[in-house]
């Protein structure tokens, strides 16, 4: 009986691993590409290479526009945002751009997009953070990459969104 | 079987199995040394006189080496013994084993760097895939090789390896950005069955450093964790280990009758001073900051130390009459030790010396409490409490 646990144990490591690769995929294929302004920094990590860290303009306007926020209504700080999404406007090159805070059940206008984000209050200076903070790449590309200015952002339908490259100054993704 | 060193050992054991390829000429020489060692015994009367007496006899190596340089046995007979103490087929069957061990790592490492790497000429499914694949086929090879066989258990924790390689190549590929510590978390969950029923010591020691990381990480990235809450966080991660420490002890009543039973795999002592190092290595940093701060420390940091030092006081009894054991109460002495020097220097700069003075007296106290902790350590060596458990 033992014995048979081994397979039995596999089906749930199998579900989970393949529904994660599935969800992504999904996010991957159907999402609708935006680019994110970034402001790049780059460490390594054991099990994963070389990678680079991302901080995104609209996090960092995002942050600012909190901080006002929070010095107006001193009370905001505890309760947080009522919706960790932020509406991003889009302009003809599907560049994005920090607007205001989404409110539950806003309407948005063509140009305008959400994208969700994390609220991390005491965390430092910035209370907002856009995931992911990080880009991986193959070891030895860092060169490449340093070019980076946008981040390729694919964006499900409620704020879900995926990192699926970097690109230069000329909007094109970087693939060395 | 050989016999183990310092066990009764009966010279009159039948011929065990795994010596039948054996040339006829060891048979014939062994046949004349037995021979040989009946008529010694005849010619020396103050000698056993019957193979009932020889039972009691305990035989090693250094028994061996004495007896032949008294004369008692002749140097044929001493290497034939030998080999009945230390037969070469174990250290065959140990090199096999190192070796299958070693590899087994050694390709686990390659395929762990090999996409540590993050090859982007290979296709990000075709990546996934590869991986996948490993994952069910070394769960099937583990399924189909014998439970108890070191290669079936070795395929199991390659399976549990490759489940982590998957999830950090899935980071990769679809920058999840995950924190780290949901990576190691979903890695703990997904190989908790298999380490359950694997009981494969390796296994389970990678199951215990992958809980403990994804645990440490997770608290220490919360957001508003203040100092106050670091001390009693260490305090409840302490806890959590020692929680495991005591379903150890609880399922392993007898460790030397343990052989065969479900938790049989748990017998090795080092699995208990691994977890008590687990333990103590979260405790120290509890009492420290408290040592450390012990005038303008809160409440609750001086509450989770005063905790902290139940619980060391705790193990020390468990460890000295509950089960006894040297080594366990070495690591707690050793902690105690630093933790009482630490003390003392701290007291003496903030309060009494300038730097000279503080560690003229601290190297005084060093050398007071390791002294003392290895004095104390020696004598319950001596009265050997420790004996019913040094067998396993």
């Amino acid at each position: 009986m033992r014995r048979h646990l081994v397979l039995l144990a596999l089906l749930p490591v199998l579900a989970v691993l393949n529904y994660s690769l599935f969800e992504r995929e999904t996010l991957r294929r159907g999402g609708e590409l935006v680019l994110l302004e970034l402001a790049p920094v780059d460490p390594r990590s054991l099990m994963q290479g070389d990678y680079m860290r991302l901080r995104y303009e609209a996090e960092q306007k995002a942050g600012a526009a909190w901080k006002r926020l929070t010095e107006e209504d001193p009370d905001l700080e505890t309760r947080g945002p009522t919706s960790r999404k932020i509406v991003l406007s889009l302009d003809d090159k599907a560049r994005a751009r920090f607007d205001r805070f989404h409110r539950e059940g806003e309407a948005l206008t063509p140009q305008e997009r959400l994208l969700s984000f994390r609220f991390l209050p005491d965390k430092g200076s910035n209370s907002i953070r856009i995931e992911p903070q990080s880009f991986f790449f193959q070891e030895g590309h860092g060169d490449q990459f340093s070019a980076a200015r946008f981040g390729m952002m694919h964006l499900g339908s409620d704020g879900d969104h995926m990192l699926v490259g970097l690109a230069n100054e000329a909007l094109s993704e970087i693939r060395p | 079987m050989p016999c183990k060193r310092r066990t009764p050992c009966r010279l009159s054991l039948k011929r065990p199995q795994f010596w039948a390829e054996d040339t006829a000429r060891q048979r014939e020489s062994a046949t004349t040394a037995h021979q040989r060692n009946a008529s010694a015994m005849e010619s020396k009367p103050e000698g056993p006189s019957s193979f009932e007496l020889l039972k009691s006899v305990s035989i090693d190596r250094h028994l061996l080496d004495e007896l032949t340089a008294r004369g008692t046995i002749d140097p044929d007979l001493r290497l034939e013994s030998l080999g009945w103490l230390h037969p070469g087929h174990l250290w065959a069957r140990w090199t096999m084993v190192m070796l299958m061990a070693f590899g087994a790592g050694l390709v686990l490492a390659g395929i762990v760097f090999f996409f540590a790497f993050n090859w982007a000429s290979i296709p990000d499914l075709v990546k996934l895939g590869l991986i996948e694949c490993a994952i069910i086929l070394t769960a099937l090879g583990a399924w189909l090789l014998p439970q108890e066989a070191l290669p079936g258990r070795l395929l199991l924790l390659a399976a549990a390896v490759l489940t982590g390689v998957f999830l950090a190549v899935f980071g990769q590929i679809y920058q999840t950005g995950a924190d780290a510590w949901q990576f190691f978390a979903l890695w703990v969950v997904l190989i908790t069955l298999w380490t359950a029923i694997g009981r494969f010591l390796p296994l389970w020691v990678l199951w215990l450093l992958l809980a403990n990381l994804s645990f440490y990480l997770w608290w220490s990235d919360q957001p508003g964790l203040e100092d106050d809450h670091t001390s009693l966080m260490y305090l409840v991660h302490a806890l959590a280990n020692g929680a495991v420490l005591l379903a150890r002890e609880w399922l392993l009543p007898d460790p030397v009758e343990a052989e065969g039973e479900a938790f049989g795999w748990l017998a090795p002592r080092w699995t208990r001073w691994l977890l008590l190092a687990a333990m103590l290595s979260f405790l120290f940093p509890t009492l420290m900051i408290w040592i450390a701060n012990w005038e303008t420390a809160s409440a609750s940091v001086a509450l989770s130390a005063l905790v902290a030092a139940g619980i060391t006081l705790v193990l020390f009894l468990a460890f000295r009459f509950w089960r006894p054991d040297v080594p366990a109460l070495a690591m707690e002495l050793l902690m105690v030790c630093i933790l009482v020097i630490m003390a003392v220097a701290i007291i003496m700069f903030d309060d009494i010396f300038a730097s000279l003075g503080t560690t003229f007296f601290t190297a005084i106290a060093a050398v007071a409490c390791f002294g003392g902790a290895a004095g104390y350590l020696r004598s319950l060596l001596a009265r050997g409490i420790d004996e019913q458990e040094a067998g396993s």
